[in-house]
């Protein structure tokens, strides 16, 4: 046990790992689903336009030309990547309120857990992206003075629900301030 | 604080009449910065049309800022009104800064050579947590500058008072700001400090301020491609014995910039403490006062390179939080200190007790392997680019050498991994060729992020990543359910303390 020294005993800690992580909710995935293939497509059309107007350089046709399929089949297979690592990372996220503190997991293959305490959250907000506004979805943020890098950014929270959680934190961290 | 002297700052003020000199200063050296590669070629060589036309340019950008200058300082006052700092300025734009005195975290007083000639300082006021309320003030007379930040400061202790009753925040007879100096670097020490510096950073800022210098010659159109190209075919082709002298000569070249660097940055270092807080002063020409307040410490870390642990001497830091997070201003570098000073500071910020019973626990093997693995494939490349040139020379011994070093600095890195923790305090160790420590208090703790890369799944290790206001502490590799019980039990501090983390 690294904590020698402690009166209290760990196991009789509230654990993090025994909490259920809530998923977040189904419009989102097909809202980055959505935002993800969108996002291809600019950098398709993108791509297209260079491609085809390269044609009439030689030096470009020297260069890039021989290559032309490859690089179509290389933006494909990424968007096809990302697609699928949008698909199942989104089950992989989820958040968890418990009476003290919120935490928030992501990642499919990097994964990270992120534990914030409701007393040191200085502010939070509520805020809507495009893809999120078409489906009524909102994203939860909370600020702590820990840094941007780590900050809390719930996605895909429908918008009452999201709203409902700010004011659930606001409430907790006035209520700590008061004690 | 007395009322008379908080009367001098009732009525609107302006700064000392020399500010005028140091508000021109301040914009010809923002100019000049801007500009000086122009001015070498200027003055180097060019046409003359050329050159009167930029004689007449400069003049005018001369008078204007003096002029710009002078507004601007008829234009500025200050004075203190209902328990906020205001400031009054804007030449086309009126501005009206208002500081709350119980905001105000710290207040420091620089003095650069054109100060130092004038006999006047620069005040700098500085607010945590309230984004775009720093304030500097160019020149004040020194007493005024001293009455003031007594005034500024004495308010924050009566407000932290009023807060911490029955809490011992600040202890009450310390109030009486009474000077206990902790370390005074004398010139002896201070060339040991200069010796010991990490001398690759010197080559480093050369090697960048070259880089610099010729980019910027290019802009301006001359070719410097030829000359580095010969030096690069140079490099290339060197001998065993021409390498050994080029390093032999640029250790030297950096040991003496190193040298120079660390008397004019820390002479006539002095830390002391005042109270609740922690003041630091140095510099030849630049002369620089900052303070830290115990209570903003987030994290103190110490370390010593390999030099410094010959001499026995550590640089140490003390990062506060402030209002731009992170930013190198609101940390405190103290060089020089020995074992002593580092238990002084410790002591006096956290007590004996809550360094009790911290005992160091390892992290995994696999943190090496990875390492290893990681710099071996790096190697790797490095040798097929060597042999792909196709040129055996005195290159090839380093190449070789490199392998064993990586090996041997990734197990140091790895036995010097560690972490302790008790009740209130984190302690975690690290270094490669260096040793460092950092030290934490939980309660000091903004965040916990539990982090896994596919690598550490597959053997269910986890590095853990500590946020506080100043910065982030890590422990890598260690067990996932290691990382688990910690988080939670960082968490349970944080959530069951009642002590304000700043």
């Amino acid at each position: 046990m690294p904590f020698s020294n402690t009166q209290l005993e760990i196991s009789s800690l509230p654990s993090a790992s025994t909490l259920v992580y809530k998923e977040l909710n189904k419009d989102y995935l097909t809202a980055s689903l959505i935002a993800t293939l969108f996002t291809w497509i600019i950098i398709g059309v993108v791509a297209g336009i260079g491609l085809q107007m390269g044609q009439t350089d030689e030096e470009f046709n020297e260069i890039v030309g021989a290559y032309t399929q490859f690089i179509i089949i290389g933006l494909c297979a990424l968007a096809v990547l990302s697609l699928l690592v949008t698909y199942f990372g989104f089950f992989k996220k989820g958040y968890a309120v418990r009476e003290k503190d919120i935490s928030y997991k992501t990642g499919l293959w990097w994964k990270s857990k992120t534990l914030i305490p409701f007393n040191r959250i200085q502010h939070c907000e509520v805020k809507q992206g495009p893809f999120e506004r078409l489906f009524g979805l909102s994203s939860l943020r909370a600020f702590t003075a820990g840094g941007s890098a780590s900050d809390l950014s719930i996605n895909g929270l429908r918008q009452d629900e999201a709203n409902h959680l700010k004011q659930y934190i606001i409430t907790k961290t006035s209520a700590d301030e008061e004690e | 604080m007395k009322k008379s002297e908080e009367l001098q700052f009732a009525e609107p003020t302006r700064q000392s009449l020399v500010a005028i000199v140091l508000i021109i200063y301040k914009y010809i050296n923002v100019i000049i910065r801007q500009i000086w590669p122009f001015l070498i070629i200027f003055l180097v060589g060019g046409g003359s049309g050329y050159k009167s036309k930029l004689t007449t340019g400069l003049i005018v950008v001369a008078l204007a800022s003096m002029l710009w200058a002078i507004l601007s300082y008829f234009k500025f006052y200050f004075y203190l009104k209902n328990d906020e700092l205001i400031i009054q300025r804007g030449i086309l734009k009126k501005s009206n800064l208002n500081i709350p005195l119980d905001r105000i975290q710290s207040v420091n007083i620089n003095q650069n050579i054109v100060h130092q000639i004038l006999n006047v300082v620069q005040l700098e006021v500085d607010t945590a947590g309230t984004k775009g309320a720093e304030f500097k003030f160019d020149a004040l007379s020194k007493d005024q500058a001293e009455i003031l930040r007594s005034i500024l400061i004495s308010r924050k202790t009566e407000t932290l008072q009023n807060q911490g009753q029955g809490e011992s925040l600040i202890d009450q007879s310390e109030v009486v700001e009474e000077r206990k100096p902790i370390l005074n670097l004398s010139f002896l020490e201070l060339i040991k400090v200069g010796m010991s510096q990490n001398h690759f950073r010197s080559i480093g800022v050369v090697m960048l301020v070259f880089f610099w210098i010729q980019s910027s010659i290019e802009d301006i159109g001359i070719e410097t491609d030829k000359y580095t190209k010969e030096f690069f075919d140079f490099l290339i082709s060197a001998s065993f014995k021409a390498v050994m002298t080029m390093i032999v000569m640029a250790s030297v070249v950096a040991v003496g910039i190193s040298l120079v660097r660390t008397i004019l940055v820390y002479f006539d270092a002095h830390l002391w403490r005042e109270g609740s807080r922690l003041k630091l002063s140095y510099g030849l020409f630049n002369k620089k006062e900052m303070s830290a307040l115990y209570q903003k410490i987030q994290i103190l870390q110490w370390g010593n390179n390999p030099l410094q642990k010959l001499l026995k001497i550590f640089d140490v830091r003390l990062k506060q939080a402030s209002s731009s997070v992170v930013s190198a201003k609101s940390s405190l570098r103290i060089p020089g200190c020995t074992e002593a000073h580092i238990q002084y500071l410790k002591d006096s910020w956290l007590g004996d007790e809550a360094l009790a019973n911290l005992e160091i626990h390892g992290i995994s093997i696999h943190y090496f392997y990875r390492r290893v693995l990681f710099r071996m494939i790096f190697c790797a490349t490095l040798f097929g680019i060597y042999f792909l040139i196709g040129q055996i020379n005195g290159w090839l011994i380093f190449l070789i050498l490199l392998v064993p070093y990586f090996i041997y600095t990734s197990w140091l890195s790895y036995k010097k991994s560690g972490f302790a923790v008790n009740h209130s305090t984190l302690y975690v160790t690290k270094g490669m060729l260096d040793d460092d420590y950092a030290l934490l208090p939980l309660a000091k703790v903004q965040n916990v992020i539990i982090n896994q890369t596919p690598y550490q799944s597959r053997r269910n290790l986890a590095t853990i990543n500590v946020h506080t206001a100043s910065g982030s502490i890590s422990i890598p590799y260690i067990p996932y359910s290691l990382a688990e019980q910690l988080s939670d039990y960082f968490m349970y501090r944080v959530e069951s303390s009642v002590v304000n983390w700043m």
